[in-house]
């Protein structure tokens, strides 16, 4: 990162430079004296990772499944997944994602998106 | 009496019919927030920030529930702790230790009504310090120049390095990586992009609710698996919900020092409530437990660590509010929450922001007596409440946080840039990192590198202007100071071992 003239004497570039400086030599510390961390069981440790997936799926799906869809089915996963029987997840999914859905686009005034695949299935424009 | 005129006009902002329930929504919240496993202040301003912001509420408004809320988790975290021998936020760690054990002797109900009654005590002393101690330290902030500030920040990140957690090296990385998180997006100096990796959305960098919702919803319920739904345990049976005029009398020392104490620990920045209830208990056991009965359902024990808790919240503000920096994670959030309404936050806000700042102030008296109100009737509801099942919390959680960042930034890019940064914040805090230390090094990096730069701006590249002034000089001091607390500590207790044997 060059800056041709600044009357900065330090830059841009310093301080990053600085904290990684001090982050190299606090790391020394801890690879000098390391600390076992717990982590759960297999089981427990798959859940996590599927609760990450879930939520990247629902990030991507997000504009494109619309926010009801998307919403419900997120919360019904993660409801399964927190031992919810499937009835309760499913009231759990239509509920949340209505009760959020009517909140924020009546109460808040702020557009969540209806989905650009209902908008194509219904010839409306998103 | 200037102070006094002040709080009268902070009580006419406050004194309005929307104010008054914004308060009694905010600490309801915040009850409930505290009160449950696994939830606490900072989570429950984070998922209700980027609401308030998109409410278009005015900045007062906001800082006044969302300040309900943290002051309200204090409150409410120790319903569980008592009832469930599960604290509902770090700063109850320790109601546990004698609030559990009445709950089993079949004083649950008790053990409510006087640790609400300790909170109470503990928050208000605590506003009162604030109201005449905020005034005093703002005065002598004004005086503060750039070199001053960047001192400042140096004896901040010093003092959460000595007092935060067991390990100061992993306080201090968290800090380096919240200061590195803070200065991607474009330098406010020479408007160089830094750390961008081309993508447009980061231009502006990080934005604080992204970094929140992140560190403190995502990372939250991807623990939350390995807590155990608090549908296993049996709830105590809850008699008489209120306090005998002699126990009250039994715990008033205890209580004073304790608020005291709390008030003290909290105005250190960084420095949280569960420092706060730590060496409270700690003084309160080796001052008052002359029969051993810490720990076994001492009500001393049960009203040192909530008086403290409640009173460090107050703490927490005077440095937000007065130089900048917070005293506690939920207050760097608090912090976060005005710069994104455009407030600077520093020395200049009591000047700048009189209706902001008393507004606040007055509201916690408010606050604090409604909070007494309404824990005695509700105290029934409210442990109703923990037994909410995860399989509904977890997702509704969730969704408020994903759905409240989506409103703010309109893109989904957001929600995916929360969720890298929780899966960094869970295997932070899987090895031990605690997460206080590196939202405060978010909310105070900018500041940072600012006054240093402009600092040596002024000096034309010489660091001698740190070194100069009466203020760096008793900075610098009060910094070598801190950071010997933790070896004096330790002196002290040797000692007093030797002595009692």
């Amino acid at each position: 990162m060059e800056v041709p003239f600044s009357y900065d004497p330090l830059g841009p570039t310093a301080f990053p430079i600085a904290l990684g400086a001090v982050l190299v030599l606090l790391s020394l510390f801890v690879i000098a004296k390391p600390q076992n961390a717990k982590f759960p069981g297999l089981n427990t440790e798959l859940k996590t990772v599927l609760i990450v997936l879930l939520l990247f799926v629902y990030q991507l799906g997000f504009d494109f499944l619309g926010f009801l869809l998307s919403t419900a089915l997120l919360v019904f996963c993660i409801a399964k997944i927190f031992k919810g029987t499937t009835s309760q997840a499913f009231g759990a999914g239509v509920g949340v994602s209505g009760v959020v859905y009517l909140i924020f686009s009546f109460l808040l005034e702020v557009p969540l998106p209806v989905g650009s695949l209902f908008a194509k299935l219904l010839g409306v424009s998103s | 009496m200037e102070v006094l005129s002040s709080l009268a006009a902070g009580f006419a902002v406050v004194l309005t019919p929307t104010h008054l329930f914004l308060i009694f929504l905010g600490c309801l919240l915040g009850t409930l927030f505290g009160a449950l496993p696994g939830l606490g202040p900072i989570n429950g301003v984070a998922i209700l920030l980027p609401i308030c912001y998109t409410l278009g509420l005015p900045v007062e408004s906001s800082l006044i529930m969302l300040a309900g809320i943290y002051y309200g988790a204090e409150f409410g975290g120790r319903i569980s702790s008592i009832l469930l021998n599960v604290p509902g936020d770090a700063g109850a760690v320790f109601t546990c230790l004698d609030g559990y054990p009445m709950a089993q002797k079949g004083l649950a109900g008790p053990a409510l009504a006087l640790s609400g009654v300790a909170s109470f005590i503990g928050g208000t002393i605590a506003i009162v310090g604030l109201t005449f101690f905020a005034p005093l330290l703002a005065s002598v902030a004004i005086y503060f120049g750039p070199a001053e500030y960047f001192v400042l920040m140096v004896f901040a990140f010093a003092t959460i390095g000595a007092l935060m957690g067991s390990n100061p090296v992993k306080s201090l990385i968290g800090v380096t990586i919240g200061l590195i998180i803070g200065v991607v997006g474009v330098d406010s100096t020479t408007g160089v992009l830094r750390f961008t990796l081309g993508e447009a959305e980061l231009y502006d960098g990080f934005e604080f609710l992204i970094v929140i919702v992140g560190f403190f919803a995502v990372s939250e319920i991807m623990l939350m698996l390995e807590h155990h739904s608090s549908e296993d345990f049996e709830m105590p049976k809850i008699t008489r919900v209120y306090v005998t005029m002699k126990e009250l009398l039994y715990c008033k020392w205890t209580m004073v020092r304790s608020s005291l104490i709390g008030f003290v620990v909290g105005t250190l920045p960084g420095t949280g409530a569960s420092i706060a209830s730590a060496v409270s208990y700690t003084i309160a056991q080796k001052i008052s437990d002359k029969e051993g009965t810490f720990g076994k359902g001492d009500m001393r024990g049960l009203a040192a660590p909530e008086s403290a808790n409640n009173a460090c919240a107050g703490g927490a503000l005077v440095p937000m509010l007065t130089l900048g920096v917070p005293g506690s994670g939920t207050t760097a959030v608090l912090l976060g929450a005005l710069m994104l309404y455009n407030i600077n936050p520093g020395p200049m806000l009591f000047v700048e922001q009189p209706k902001l700042v008393w507004g606040l102030i007055a509201s916690m008296y408010i606050g604090n007596v409604m909070l007494l109100i309404i824990n005695f009737p509700m105290v029934r509801i409210f442990t109703k409440i923990l037994q909410v099942p995860y399989w509904l919390l977890v997702p509704s959680v969730i969704v408020l946080a994903f759905v409240g960042v989506y409103s703010v930034n309109m893109s989904t890019f957001a929600l995916l840039l929360s969720l890298i940064l929780g899966v960094l914040g869970y295997f932070l805090r899987k090895l031990h990192y605690p997460m206080a230390p590196v939202i405060l090094g978010f909310v105070l990096g900018k500041i940072m590198e600012d006054n240093l730069r402009r600092a040596f701006a002024m000096s034309g590249g010489e660091i001698g202007i740190f070194f100069q002034g009466t203020i760096n000089y008793i900075l610098w001091g009060l910094t070598l100071f801190i950071l010997f607390v933790p070896m004096i500590a330790k002196m002290v207790s040797k000692r007093y071992a030797l002595g009692k044997k």
